[in-house]
């Protein structure tokens, strides 16, 4: 092929973009792998796309899903169920780090169902934060978001099931979210079940043209609680074969797919490491604190350590302390309990060099365990950022 | 953080140098005043986004009458310091004695020992002695095999930074300079896993410089590479270079794309979003006629941008690109 030929085809295909999908590709590319930054002379640049933390708007949510971490977690025992007061999301907003241009994700419960999300949004857009909601798309009618797609940097992550499985008034409130913020929304989906085809994501994707990339999670336990549907340690390589099965589709429709927390590198063959990485993904299998932000700005690890002491943002007025804080006390239960979910990881190589954190400490740590930890900010390890794996 | 080029002068002649359309002969030997040092790092710092970040390169830096000068300005400003060297300049020494307890990073690009001369030799290794674990080493691959297990004797003879950065020698626009052909991409990467394999027993991790495509590597060398520590990731996103008369470069390799004065923009990011809106027709391109339809760059279009886009650039030469002294 001569040069011109080459120079005119690559020209018609990128001309050519939005019809074979390349202006939504664009986007999740970014968001997928801008978090690598480029370590040709930087090795570690901060990641403006992973959430600095997370606002836990409402636990308010009926969709009722057996795997859910989230509802049951942070709100038993002393600390009543309530949703944040404007008055705390205003203050979360004023802690100095949080610069514009930082991300912030919003969760729940159903933060669509939170009954001040437009004040909150306001406040968001006001401060230029790049916003994800993480919403099931299908709790509640999305109205009058919609002016808020071209005001301000945001992006929905859609936590996703087959359409037969919703009821029809769910449904119709799912397909509309969808068509209206289809190109902004990243499809998320919690594996249950490995033996499930999961092809199906591949097709909201294609119909609602969404953004090309899948943030899967694996369903994880709430530590010391038993409640929610997770998978056991001994399905984790079925698992890592399911999601390997996806992202060879999704890779033939240039679909990206990265992973949460949870997942383990012996979930996979080397090779098929290799294979991920080609295939787009960012390999990572380490465990660091989401930080969660809830009523009182106390925050959690995360919610499978939601019932492990909290820590207080009010106090430390600054996410990274309050992140080196939570850090310190799971690195307290993976020493005293871990180091990761198999025997093996003792002396897996992937876990002492940090490839691998030894998966989720939900499924290792005993309920009485989680009151005996406290913060030690001098022993963690600054990671400057959130080590949750997904910058989605 | 860009980097400031304080010298287009260079101690070394390597035939792969991506940086020669932009050093003597090609142009005329310059040093960057102190006066325009100054006035680069006050605009470096005028963002404060970035944090405070200043990386130092040449041509050779320690060739720079007023290096340490320059370091230490650079670290009153109360920046962390990072300096691009080979240390085997007759100064360097001393420099690095000079500067041994400051928190400076040196990142030290090496050529095989028979490239060096004695005295060169000499300095370098006096500087390995003196800055140890500041230093990280950082070597290019070069199309014909060559041994490379006197990196590994070095770590660990001075002690340096367990981590070797590797380059894929790349072309410059002019392509003039002895760089990589496609034909000798698998071949390298072979050579890459190989040297990964003898690191990993000295618990050495392999990082690696910006333009190399993903395709050169295997699915299987990429997991044996993560399996090794020293999992591949290669991008074009550079950070921007400003020669000795204060003009700014996307990078070396790019020199004699589109270079304006530092002044025509407010801050670095500024300039930096410039260079990259002026790139972006050329990313989808890819270097080779198979990277247009490559799934594999789509998908991780960010990353890869097949190769450096020194090639893409070149492959698409007719393209007008404009004058360099055109108004930003």
């Amino acid at each position: 092929m001569s040069g011109w030929m080459w120079l005119a085809g690559a020209i018609t295909s990128f001309l050519a973009g939005p019809r074979s999908g390349r202006t939504e590709l664009n986007r999740s590319a970014l968001t997928a792998f801008s978090s690598i930054g480029c370590r040709c002379r930087e090795r570690k640049l901060p990641d403006p796309n992973r959430p600095m933390a997370n606002i836990f708007l409402t636990d308010q949510c009926d969709r009722g899903c057996k795997f859910c971490f989230a509802k049951i977690g942070p709100w038993s025992k002393s600390y009543p169920s309530r949703a944040l007061t404007l008055a705390e999301v205003r203050e979360i907003l004023e802690v100095k780090a949080f610069s514009p241009q930082q991300v912030l994700g919003v969760v729940g419960g159903e933060p669509l169902s939170y009954p001040h999300l437009f004040e909150v949004m306001e406040m968001m857009k006001q401060k230029r934060i790049v916003t994800k909601i993480f919403t099931s798309g299908s709790c509640t009618p999305a109205d009058g978001l919609e002016r808020y797609k071209e005001q301000m940097p945001l992006n929905f992550i859609v936590n996703i099931d087959s359409m037969d499985s919703y009821t029809p008034e769910r449904r119709k409130n799912l397909e509309r979210f969808l068509k209206t913020f289809g190109p902004i929304t990243c499809v998320g989906f919690t594996l249950v079940d490995p033996e499930r085809d999961l092809s199906f994501l591949l097709d909201y994707i294609r119909d609602y043209r969404m953004l090309r990339y899948i943030r899967m999670g694996v369903a994880l336990p709430i530590a010391g609680l038993t409640e929610n549907e997770y998978i056991r340690r001994e399905r984790y390589r079925d698992a890592g074969l399911r999601f390997m099965e996806l992202a060879r589709k999704a890779a033939a429709e240039n679909i990206s797919i990265g992973c949460d927390c949870g997942f383990v590198a012996c979930m996979f063959e080397i090779s098929e490491i290799g294979q991920l990485q080609r295939w787009g993904m960012k390999i990572q299998f380490v465990c660091g604190p989401a930080m969660d932000i809830g009523p009182e700005l106390e925050t959690w690890h995360c919610f499978p350590l939601s019932r492990m002491p909290r820590v207080s943002l009010r106090k430390y007025q600054s996410f990274e302390r309050v992140r080196m804080a939570l850090q310190s006390m799971a690195d307290q239960l993976r020493e005293k309990h871990g180091p990761g979910i198999f025997t093996r990881c003792r002396e897996c190589r992937y876990r002492k060099r940090g490839q691998c954190s030894g998966g989720c400490l939900g499924l290792i740590v005993p309920e009485n365990a989680l009151s005996e930890v406290e913060p030690k900010i001098d022993s963690a390890v600054s990671t400057g950022e959130s080590s949750c794996p997904i910058s989605c | 953080m860009p980097n400031l080029m304080l010298t287009n002068r260079c101690n070394f002649n390597c035939s792969y140098c991506f940086g020669q359309d932009q050093m003597p002969p090609a142009v005329s030997a310059l040093d960057m005043t102190r006066e325009t040092f100054m006035q680069l790092i006050d605009w470096t710092l005028r963002d404060g986004s970035l944090g405070k970040m200043v990386h130092l390169m040449g041509g050779e830096p320690t060739l720079h009458k007023d290096f340490v000068w320059m370091a230490k300005y650079v670290l009153e400003q109360k920046c962390e310091l990072k300096v691009f060297s080979n240390l085997a300049s007759k100064n360097a020494p001393d420099y690095a004695a000079e500067l041994k307890d400051a928190p400076v990073r040196w990142v030290v690009n090496v050529n095989p020992p028979e490239s060096r001369t004695r005295e060169q030799d000499a300095s370098l290794k006096k500087c390995l002695q003196i800055l140890g674990p500041k230093v990280t080493l950082t070597f290019n691959m070069v199309p014909e095999p060559c041994a490379q297990e006197w990196l590994i004797d070095l770590i660990c003879e001075y002690n340096l930074a367990r981590d070797i950065k590797v380059g894929f020698v790349l072309p410059t626009l002019s392509h003039k300079n002895e760089h990589l052909q496609d034909k000798d991409y698998p071949r390298v990467a072979r050579r890459v896993v190989d040297f990964a394999r003898r690191c990993e027993s000295f618990d050495i991790q392999l990082s690696y410089e910006c333009g190399v495509p993903w395709c050169a590597f295997t699915a299987e060398q990429m997991g044996e590479l993560w399996h090794l520590n020293s999992t591949f990731f290669s991008s074009c996103n550079s950070v921007l270079d400003i020669t000795p008369d204060g003009r700014v470069i996307y990078c070396l390799p790019l020199a004699t794309f589109r270079s304006p004065h530092f002044t025509k923009f407010k801050n670095y990011p500024e300039a930096k979003n410039w260079f990259e809106s002026v790139l972006m027709p050329y990313r989808p391109l890819g270097s080779t006629s198979q990277c247009y339809k490559c799934t594999f760059m789509k998908i991780t279009e960010s990353a890869c941008r097949g190769g450096c886009m020194a090639r893409v650039l070149h492959g698409a030469q007719n393209i007008s690109m404009g004058d360099a002294d055109e108004k930003v």
